[in-house]
Parts: C-alpha cells; structure tokens; sequence
C-alpha cells in the first residue's frame, strides 16, 4: 500500500517544472502595474476636477451625483436599485467618519481581489488546472503513472491535493505582489484602517443592523477566504474538464468560454432569476462582505457558497468515476 | 535531489500556512454576513468642525440647490455653473475648481438638511470662494403639476423661512465667500395671460433679495428679465428648466455681477 504523500510530492514538483508558474506571476508582474496606474489616473482625475484630496467632500458629491442618477426618468430600474443602495453605504461612511476608498497598497489590494475573483483570478488558476490530467494523455505519461501498482483513485487524489497547493499559493501571490507594486505608489500602510462590513441588500435597502467596523487586514483575510474558495471550485470544474477532454486546447477553451459566458450573465440576468444556479454567477462570493447589489435578486452569500460546494462536489464525482473506469489502453 | 527537496518542503509550508489563513478567513466571513452579531458601530463622536479659511490661490466653485445649477435642460449638462466656470477660468489666472452639489428636484427643506448634518458639503462651504444657488422652485410649483398659485402662495411662507436659515448657515460656515442666489424666472410666460404668474414669481424674487441685503456677501441676481421676450427659445423640451442658450445668459449675467 502506497501513501499518498509521496504521490502528492510527485505531483507538486511536476506542476512545479512545468514552470507555469513563472507564467503567473508574469502575468501579475504585467497587469498590477497597468491597473495600479488606472486607479492612480482616477485619483488625480477627481483632484483635477475638484481641487481637492479630502475624503468626505469627494464622497459627498458623489453621494450627489448618485442622487441625480435616482431622480432620472431614464434610469433603468436595476440600475436604480444599485445607486439606490450605494447612497446609503456611502451615506454610512461619512457618518461613521471612514474613508470607503483611502489610497494605500491595503485598500488597493482589497479592490482588486474583489475585481479579480469573478475572472481574473480564475484564469490564473486554469493556467495550472486545466492540464493537469489531459496533459498526461498527450504527453503519453498516463499509461506510464497508471502502469504502476498504485490505486487509480489514489493518483487522482493527489493531483486534487497538489492542485489545492497551488490554489493557495496562487491566492496568495496575487494578494502580495498587488501588495507591493500597489503600495510603491500608494504606500505601505493601510492594515489597522478601519472598514466596514456585514451589509445586507434587501430589495434597494441596506440593512445596517448588523454592520461592523473592522480593521483592514481582517477584511482582507475573509476576502482572500472567499477568493480563496471560488478559485478552487473553478480548479475543481477545470479539473472535470481535464479528466473528461483530451485536448488541453479544447479543455481550456470551454472552460474560457463558461468562465467569460458567466461575466457576460452577471451584466444582463438580473431579470432571469434561474440562471442563479450557474456557478459562474456565483463566484463573486467577495461582493456580499462590502455590500454590493448582487447580479440576481435573491442571491446571498450562503445560497452562492452551497451552489458552489454543489457544483464542486459533482464535478469530483464525475471525475472520479470517469478517471476510475476509464480505459487508457487507447 | 537535494534542491527538489528544500523546493517541495518550502511549497508545502508555505501552503500549508496560507490555506489555514484561507480557511480562517473564509470561516470568519461566513460568520459575519451569514451570522452577523449585531453592530459594534457606536454613535460617531461629534466632529470638531475644523476651522477652514479659503485659499487665495485658487477659486472653489461650489454649486447648491435644484436642477436649475444642475443642469437640468441643457445637453452638455453644464448649466450655468458650467458657463460661470469657464468664463471664470479665461479670466483670471488662477486654477478654478467646481464642486457641484446641486440635485434635482431640491426644496428648501432639503437643502437646508443637507448643509446642516453632512459633513463633507460643510467642509466643501468652507472651503469656496464661490457659491452659486438657485433654490425655492420646487417647494412652489413642480414640472407637470397643475399650476396653482393658491396652493404655491401657502407654500412660499414655508419656504422663505428655510431659505432664511439657509443664508444664515450659509453665513455661519463661510462669512468669506461670494454668495450667488439666482432668481427665478417665469417659464410660464405664454399661458400666463394676465400675468398672474409672473407677480408672484416676483413677489418671491422680492422677498428673498430682502433677506440678502442682510449680509454683505450675498448676492441676489435676477434672471426673470432674460426670459421675458422668446421665453420657449430659451427652454428645453419640458418648457420649464432653460437650454444652453438660456443658461449661457445667466452665466454670463452672473459673471457680469461678479467682476
């Protein structure tokens, strides 16, 4: 009986040569730089036009401008309902005295992984997951790991255990190195600010029952929680992918497509209530902490947490039961 | 070997520490948005207003009001502030920053709230050298209602108080900066046959500049004059707010009043 760990190891260095890492982190190497300077141009671009830096005269006025955009006859309804309830989360910040956008490397962070869990962040985890299996058939390796003596479902479990690692590490170097490149120009400090968070969308309201002041850093780790657990349900459906196509290509592509076919949903179901059952709608799981209308009405955070654990769970079986009957000989 | 040794041991460690991290955070969200405990927000503290004098170097346009300074009618959706600014920006040579503030369908009530509790519009007054305002319509007469100058007669004590204690806060946060309020004018004009409208558009014009000529630096400039003759050219498609052209001649009138 052979244990898993060694099985794990192989396969964590495996993924390791293939150097798809470096091809991650050039990737963040690029992007971060580009969207650190877009949101650098807005700052300057509100200072510009206002001639000022304070917090509360900025998010006054757009307090203003949101209001506008309620009174216009020409507003769709759903957008209505999104300004309706940004009003009122801004509305708490100027009460409660706390800057909802202060410019630091934290603040920054925070925006981005919550930009990037929709599907950005997935992206990077296919460029790991989406060969992991296929690209053993193609590479003729298969035969050669299923030749030896070792339960089928053994080899898959570590690959599922191995793919869990880079997910990790993947979560986390995006959160550092958007850390670093971020805070060279908005500085370093941020952690202990506070934020708030337990808001709950009803309808156009907020529910401030139940809102907490939390220092930074907190709110960051239950985001990159929640990033954390969307990339792997994504890492497990590439899998599926993996296991049941051959061709990494293809493999990469559907899960492309669903992936950008679940961006384009999130913008245009509101009106569709059971396309809530897709998964890629509900990868957004960050939005819930910082009180965003949700893309359908109705969707929670535990709702979006069980459907994902639903579509993750099958989407192991599958791949268990193919991988386990499959017959490699062709 | 060795190297792919220290290589697998470090990769497990560090995921091994992150995914716990991960975990923890992932749990301690659920608990807050699934199975929130109540708030810990208390009652901000009162603010110290700060005290904050206007620059010299610069000229802070901050806007107050109705959808008459926002805009409402024109397509550039500049309005006169619009106008007020720019003229300002090829005539001095000092940076000139707007802050609009203005929303439609403002009353009096309104706007005094809103310059009284927040904070962000209190620190903005402060800080201008420029006020313009245009306020009142709302409370009297509302785009598409049946114009009833009975009701609107009731209506105008109402509002001549808050406008009142709009000046006097107004005066309170900022004794420095110049104060524009900008009269109303009468769009209804061409079914106002014996001209019942435009007496009481005056009679409020009238009682409002009498409350201006308590502080020095506040302003009143009438506008009912620029749409007495043409008035629909002068409109946008509702027949009640001005068009560009409209709200060049206020603009340019106000700047005339400035310089």
């Amino acid at each position: 009986m052979i244990k898993i760990y060694p099985l794990v190891r192989n396969e964590v260095l495996k993924i390791w040569k293939k150097r798809r890492f470096i091809v991650i982190v050039l990737i963040l190497a690029v992007l971060i730089p580009i969207f650190t300077y877009a949101q650098l141009r807005v700052a300057l671009n509100v200072q510009k036009q206002m001639g000022t830096e304070d917090w509360r005269i900025v998010v006054q006025q757009q307090i203003q401008d949101y209001e506008n955009r309620v009174g216009s006859p020409r507003m769709q309804e759903e957008w209505k309902r999104w300004y309706t309830v940004e009003i009122q989360r801004l509305q708490l910040h100027l009460d409660q005295n706390i800057d909802p956008n202060s410019p630091n490397g934290v603040t920054f962070t925070n925006q981005f992984v919550a930009n990037s869990v929709g599907l950005f962040l997935p992206l990077l985890v296919l460029v790991i997951a989406a060969d992991l299996v296929s690209g053993e058939h193609s590479a003729g390796t298969l035969k050669l790991l299923l030749t030896r003596p070792i339960k089928r479902w053994k080899i898959l479990l570590s690959k599922y255990i191995a793919l869990t690692i880079y997910v990790s590490i993947t979560v986390l170097l995006l959160a550092i190195m958007s850390y670093l490149i971020s805070g060279i120009v908005f500085g370093f400090n941020g952690w202990m600010q506070p934020v708030l968070t337990g808001f709950e969308v009803i309808g156009s309201d907020l529910n401030l029952n139940n809102i907490n002041s939390i220092p930074q850093w907190q709110f960051l780790v239950m985001e990159l929680g929640l990033a954390w657990f969307s990339s792997l349900v994504v890492a497990c459906l590439a899998m599926m992918i993996s296991v049941l196509v051959r061709s990494i290509a293809a493999g990469m592509g559907i899960m492309l497509a669903t992936l950008i076919a679940g961006t384009i949903l999130t913008n245009m179901v509101s009106s569709w209530e059971n396309a809530k059952y897709f998964f890629m709608v509900n990868l957004q799981t960050v939005s819930y902490l910082s009180g965003s209308v949700p893309p359908i009405e109705g969707l929670t955070l535990s709702f979006s947490l069980i459907n994902l654990s639903v579509w993750a769970l099958l989407s192991i079986f599958v791949s268990f039961v193919v991988f386990m009957k499959r017959d490699i000989l062709n | 070997m060795k190297s792919s040794r220290l290589l697998w041991s470090s990769i497990l460690i560090v995921a091994i520490i992150t995914t716990s991290i991960f975990i923890y955070g992932f749990v301690n969200a659920i608990q807050t948005v699934v199975y929130p405990n109540g708030s810990n927000l208390t009652e901000p503290e009162a603010e110290i207003e700060e005290e904050i004098a206007p620059s010299a170097d610069e000229i802070i346009i901050l806007s107050l009001g109705d959808s008459l300074t926002k805009g409402t009618g024109d397509k550039t959706n500049n309005g006169y502030v619009g106008v007020v600014r720019n003229l300002l920006e090829e005539n001095k040579d000092k940076p000139v920053y707007l802050r609009p503030f203005a929303v439609d369908g403002y009353t009096t009530e309104q706007l005094l709230d809103f310059i009284t509790t927040q904070s962000g519009v209190r620190t903005a007054i402060k800080e201008s050298n420029l006020i313009l305002m245009t306020i009142g319509g709302n409370d009297m007469f509302s785009p598409g209602n049946e114009l009833d100058l009975q009701t609107s007669e009731q209506l105008m004590k109402d509002a001549l108080a808050n406008i009142s204690k709009v000046f006097a806060e107004l005066n309170a946060l900022n004794a420095e900066a110049d104060i524009v309020y900008v009269g109303l004018y009468n769009p209804f004009s061409e079914i106002d046959e014996n001209g019942e409208v435009a007496l009481f558009v005056q009679e409020w014009n009238h009682e409002v500049f009498k409350m201006t000529t308590a502080y020095k630096q506040v302003m009143f400039v009438p506008t009912s004059d620029l749409f007495y003759k043409n008035t629909k050219s002068f409109l946008s498609s509702d027949v009640y707010h001005p068009n560009e052209e409209g709200y060049k001649r206020i603009g340019e009138r106000i700047v005339n009043v400035l310089q």
